[in-house]
């Protein structure tokens, strides 16, 4: 990989900022790079080659005729999930339903990142409809691990974190339902963040489970995290339950130290992880002792059904969000002729793919009558318990840290006819995602050479003091600067 | 947990999907998640309020103004049939 392809954001920021490298010719080591490997990687649906260096030697020449101020993204390429919308691009969310929908509008975060001067390189690969913890349910195809290309890059933001990993990209955007952005970032060795839910304005995102998506960067480090996530957050009308925060800056905190600051490891996400990530976590745990954290153990006893409860919650929002794919207004339509109703049905059932099928049928089942209360009913009350469960605990600890993944990335097929085996990748990052917590993932070390992640998780609104931790991690570890060879 | 060939039959119609080839697949599926959920049984919610979602925010409002989002031209875009500036779709009724 070129040296440049190898540096974060931030440092990229800089040198584009005092002059030493031009947007022109970053975009153009990120294309070569993408052409040369991403045939076998796979982790863009679409790539945007002439567009985006177009738009970096025009954003050159502005820049040093000082006709634009330089802002952190000004000619940095980005790739975003390709479940969101970007207008005049298409916008797949890796579906044959949705093969050659074209966006006529662009989402609250894609107009965020060209307001300031960042160029979007492509759009990247996901599971279908950000329904898999590995990246194998796109109509496009499944994405490779850089580390390995023989296995899963984890998912659904598949693509997002193998190009960030590969090097094509130092930044890009995915979406994080159950552990979408975290998970991936911890199979491919990246950094990957889920903000406080409402920090970033959903508009535009293709919904899946609307009480639960939440939009977040992918990058090489923390800092590059909170910098992404100073552009994209804020209160937008299109979104009701996006908001402001009482902060603006989502690196504010990066400076303090955490000595006396105290972090909690619930015993619970330790049960059904392998050992050698266990003892990577314990490593983790002496580094930050090191930097002057008290750690101490706690028990968050309603873990165990977060699992279950996601499985009703999310599969219901889902069914009801994707009853708009209907063959009528965009999209597959059948070429079923014979009238409305079997267009409607065969329109469908020939656009989704198997997982999208099974969940929506499960949603459809624990939302209908007779078994409402028994369980979408149940399922948020016990919702309510586990929030308050988490905001007992950060009564006494600044934040929780746990493994992200319980294994580190596995064979390509390995999973694939065992939905719950699959849905089990996800057990340490949902119950984030129940309660609307932040939380990033962070590389940590390696077992037989595959990337190994930690999570933080903060209380809500603790996005600054998350990324503070992982910081700080950061300036006294290397894991993040590993890269894979390619 | 038994999902019966009724009941199967009635929620793909709810959900607008067939299944032809991969039935039994789906059934057996279907079965093992629904079974797992009967754990949460064990678990008292008496008097405790479902959240439907975690952001606290009250009264999330804005005014009520119209405002074109998209021309018409713009949405028929993606529409798979259109003509005369409408999206066209298969027979609805039978002709009786």
């Amino acid at each position: 990989m070129n040296k440049l392809l190898a540096l974060s954001t931030t440092e990229l920021s800089n040198l584009i900022s005092s002059k030493k490298i031009s947007s022109e010719e970053l975009v153009y080591e990120s294309l070569n790079h993408i052409k040369e490997n991403d045939l076998e990687i796979n982790s863009f649906i679409t790539v945007l080659e002439n567009e985006s260096l177009e738009k970096a030697k025009n954003l050159d020449k502005k820049l040093s005729n000082n006709e634009i101020d330089h802002k952190f993204l000004t000619g940095i390429p980005i790739m975003l999930k390709d479940n969101i919308s970007t207008k005049g691009i298409k916008t797949t969310a890796a579906s044959k339903i949705l093969e050659n929908y074209v966006s006529p509008y662009d989402s609250f975060v894609t107009k965020k990142i060209l307001s300031n001067n960042g160029i979007i390189i492509g759009k990247g690969n996901l599971d279908e409809f950000a329904m898999g913890s590995s990246n194998e349910t796109s109509f496009f195809g499944p994405v490779k691990n850089p580390w390995d290309t023989n296995r899963v890059p984890g998912g659904s933001s598949g693509g997002p974190a193998a190009a960030v990993s590969a090097g094509f990209v130092s930044c890009s955007l995915g979406s994080d339902t159950g552990g979408s952005i975290r998970q991936p970032a911890s199979l491919c060795g990246v950094t990957g963040m889920k903000p406080t839910y409402g920090t970033v304005s959903r508009y535009g995102l293709i919904a899946f489970a609307s009480s639960l998506d939440q939009i977040g960067p992918f990058a090489r480090t923390a800092e590059d995290c909170g910098n992404i996530l100073n552009i994209i957050s804020g209160k937008d009308n299109n979104d009701s339950t996006s908001y402001e925060k009482d902060f603006n800056n989502f690196n504010s905190k990066i400076n303090e130290d955490i000595k006396g600051l105290k972090i909690g490891i619930p015993k619970e996400y330790l049960e059904n992880v392998d050992s050698e990530i266990k003892s990577i976590l314990e490593k983790s745990i002496k580094e930050f002792e090191n930097l002057g954290a008290i750690v101490e153990e706690i028990n968050l006893p309603l873990t165990e059904y977060c699992m279950d409860i996601y499985y009703i919650i999310a599969p219901s929002e889902a069914s009801s969000n994707l009853s708009r794919y209907d063959g009528v207004k965009y999209g597959y339509r059948s070429a079923t002729k014979e009238n409305s109703r079997s267009s409607l049905v065969d329109s469908r059932s020939e656009g989704f793919g198997d997982e999208v099928k099974r969940r929506i049928m499960i949603g459809t089942y624990t939302l209908s009558a007779g078994y409402y209360d028994a369980y979408y009913k149940k399922a948020q009350q016990i919702r309510t318990l586990v929030v308050d469960e988490f905001n007992n605990a950060f009564k006494d600890f600044d934040v929780l840290l746990a493994p992200t993944s319980p294994t580190t990335a596995f064979k390509i097929n390995e999973k694939t006819n065992d939905p719950i085996k699959m849905y089990q990748s996800d057990l340490c990052t949902i119950p984030v995602n129940i309660a609307g917590l932040p939380a990033i993932s962070i590389p940590a070390g390696f077992d037989n050479n595959l990337p190994v992640g930690i999570q933080i998780i903060g209380p809500q609104n603790g996005d600054q003091k998350v990324i503070q931790f992982a910081h700080k991690f950061q300036e006294n570890t290397e894991w993040h600067l590993k890269h894979p060879k390619i | 947990m038994k999902i019966s060939k009724e009941e199967f039959e009635n929620l793909s119609k709810l959900a607008s999907l067939s299944f032809d080839s991969n039935k039994e697949n789906i059934v057996n599926d279907l079965e093992k998640i629904l079974t797992r959920f009967e754990s949460l049984s064990k678990i008292d919610t008496t008097n405790v309020e479902p959240t439907s979602h975690v952001t606290n925010l009250l009264n999330s409002m804005r005014d009520d103004n119209t405002k074109t989002i998209l021309s018409n031209d713009e949405i028929l875009q993606n529409s798979p049939e259109n003509t005369s500036g409408q999206i066209k779709i298969p027979r609805v009724f039978d002709n009786e």
